[in-house]
């Protein structure tokens, strides 16, 4: 068998070659693109966040028709514009009771929900806060013009819901003031006790109660100037452990967001019921850095 | 000469089995005295002078430990440090008492460094015994207990003598209830020895550390204490630790 002669080596192969290299080329170039690019953006680890919060708090977090207002809508919203260009998902709807559940479990990865900081739930979650504080007040119907001291309470049935700090306060009176607390499951099933005469006073915090007073102007309901009960309550943006540089990043920008005229404008928005009710309202309602502090980002209480 | 001549130290065995009565019988002093034995062997070469020293500073050792005081262990460090010191060094002059490798000066500064260092360890356990600091935590009582609020008054009695010139004391403020909330944080108090508004302190949070001068006061001691705290919050304090000094 004759040797085959080498093929000569073709032209027709020339162009082939060149498509080949010019293949490995744009391969290399948009390996090389793909490696110069941003890394997505990312907050608490996650490429998009879950915010929860309430919905039936008029003045806090309350929602109509898919419209949301209040105080902690308001956080929410500067947030977003802190945390820009980390997209935010819509804001999802949570429970008093489920909030800390919520973020353990993951299925939200903020709650910023008229969220009290409290030693117990410091060692579940984070908080970044306060950003507001209240106290414990009452808020009561017409029928109850009398009422001006804790002890016009006396034998009273005072309603509070559950998965809140203001029942312990409640429980606390009860001996002394010797008025009934009485349990429910959430606001809207308090308040519906107190426009049925059925209760004849709803207690939690004066944040809240004013946004009440403010909805149910008209039934004449109004908070007690001046009478509280219980520890005061520092609201706080709620996020899970293990994420301490973003916590400092958030409290970093609570601290100069509460000391602007954007803060005092959002509270007056938000709240005016509470504005007009007491002139000293800032310095009650207003916390210091040192309070930012000592409840920010922390598994227990400072110092 | 061949073998090991039978000296005062080896086995004298005789019979069927002597050879092995023999050898356990070596075995053993060597195990159990045989050391001791080469100690006292080399102890037989040591200067009578290296003696002295060793028991002087063994002995004012035991004088300081003896007449140690009670008080926070952080003040007894540097006499301790001293104690031991003298006697590494006296030790080692009497185990190395004619060291071809230590010049004649330096055994003598070494003997004399361990006398010093023991001297120094008794003139400062003597110290601490007349300004050294006490510890009265254990003496103090605090009134009212339990919880207290905005305003609370309390009084520090701390019984006993009154041994040295300054109280330093620390209180720890804590929330009686965490539950609902905490106001530890913002929580502190203003403090004075009664009737003495010179050493009146003020805005003192938890944890932190304030000095009384007791200006010659004899017998109990009393703080005044006045709590300041947030509105509605109940809180406890205590005693963290409470120290007379000079």
């Amino acid at each position: 068998m004759p040797a085959t002669p080498p093929k000569p080596r073709s032209s027709v192969r020339l162009p082939g070659r060149i498509g080949g290299s010019a293949a490995v080329l744009a391969l290399l170039l948009s390996l090389a693109s793909c490696s110069s690019e941003e890394p997505e953006p990312e907050f608490l680890g996650t490429p998009r966040i879950t915010v929860a919060t309430h919905n039936d708090l008029p003045g806090m977090s309350y929602s109509e028709n898919y419209d949301r207002s209040g105080l902690d809508f308001l956080v929410f919203q500067h947030v977003k514009e802190e945390l820009d260009p980390v997209p935010f998902t819509e804001p999802v709807d949570v429970a008093s009771g489920g909030r800390v559940t919520q973020l353990r479990e993951e299925k939200a990865d903020m709650v910023i929900a008229s969220f009290s900081i409290t030693a117990e739930r410091m060692k579940l979650i984070d908080f970044v806060g306060p950003y507001v504080k209240t106290r414990q007040g009452f808020l009561v119907g017409p029928d109850s013009a009398d009422v001006q001291r804790l002890s016009d309470l006396s034998g009273t049935r005072i309603c509070t819901w559950e998965g809140t700090t203001s029942k312990e306060a409640l429980d606390d009176i009860k001996n002394t003031v010797h008025a009934e607390p009485v349990v429910l499951t959430d606001a809207s099933d308090c308040m519906k006790q107190l426009l049925d005469h059925e209760v004849q006073a709803v207690s939690t915090d004066q944040t809240i109660l004013y946004g009440f007073a403010q909805q149910y102007e008209d039934d004449g309901l109004r908070v007690v100037p001046d009478v509280t009960v219980g520890v005061p309550q520092d609201y706080g943006i709620g996020l899970p452990k293990g994420h301490r540089k973003d916590c400092r990043k958030l409290k970093d920008w609570l601290k100069e967001y509460v000391g602007t005229s954007t803060w005092t404008r959002d509270v007056e928005t938000s709240l005016p019921a509470l504005t007009a009710a007491d002139t000293a309202w800032i310095s009650k309602h207003k916390p210091s850095d040192p309070e930012i502090e000592a409840r920010s980002c922390r598994d227990s209480i400072s110092p | 000469m061949s073998g090991n001549p039978a000296g005062h130290y080896s086995a004298q065995t005789s019979g069927d089995n002597a050879p092995a009565i023999g050898f356990v019988g070596k075995l053993f002093l060597s195990v159990f005295v045989g050391d001791v034995v080469e100690f006292a062997d080399r102890a037989k070469h040591w200067g009578g002078w290296n003696w002295p020293p060793f028991l002087l500073v063994v002995l004012l050792g035991s004088y300081a430990l003896i007449s140690a005081p009670d008080g926070p262990p952080h003040q007894f460090v540097y006499v301790y440090l001293a104690i031991a010191g003298s006697l590494v060094l006296a030790l080692a002059r009497l185990a190395h008492p004619k060291s071809d490798r230590l010049a004649r000066h330096w055994r003598v500064l070494i003997t004399a460094a361990a006398v010093m260092l023991a001297v120094a360890g008794t003139v400062g356990m003597d110290y601490l015994s007349d300004h050294g600091e006490i510890d009265v935590s254990g003496r103090t009582r605090l009134t009212p207990r339990g919880e207290v609020t905005k305003g609370s008054e309390l009084s520090l009695v701390v019984t006993g003598p009154t041994d040295r010139a300054h109280l330093r004391l620390t209180l720890t403020i804590s929330d009686a209830k965490g539950i609902e909330g905490f106001c530890k944080p913002e929580s502190h108090y203003a403090a004075q020895i009664r009737d003495r508004a010179s050493t009146r302190v003020e805005k003192v949070h938890s944890g932190r550390t304030v000095d009384f001068p007791l200006g010659g006061l004899q017998g109990q001691i009393e703080v005044q204490i006045t709590l300041w705290t947030e509105e509605g919050c109940q809180m406890n304090v205590s005693v963290a630790e409470a120290v007379l000094h000079d």
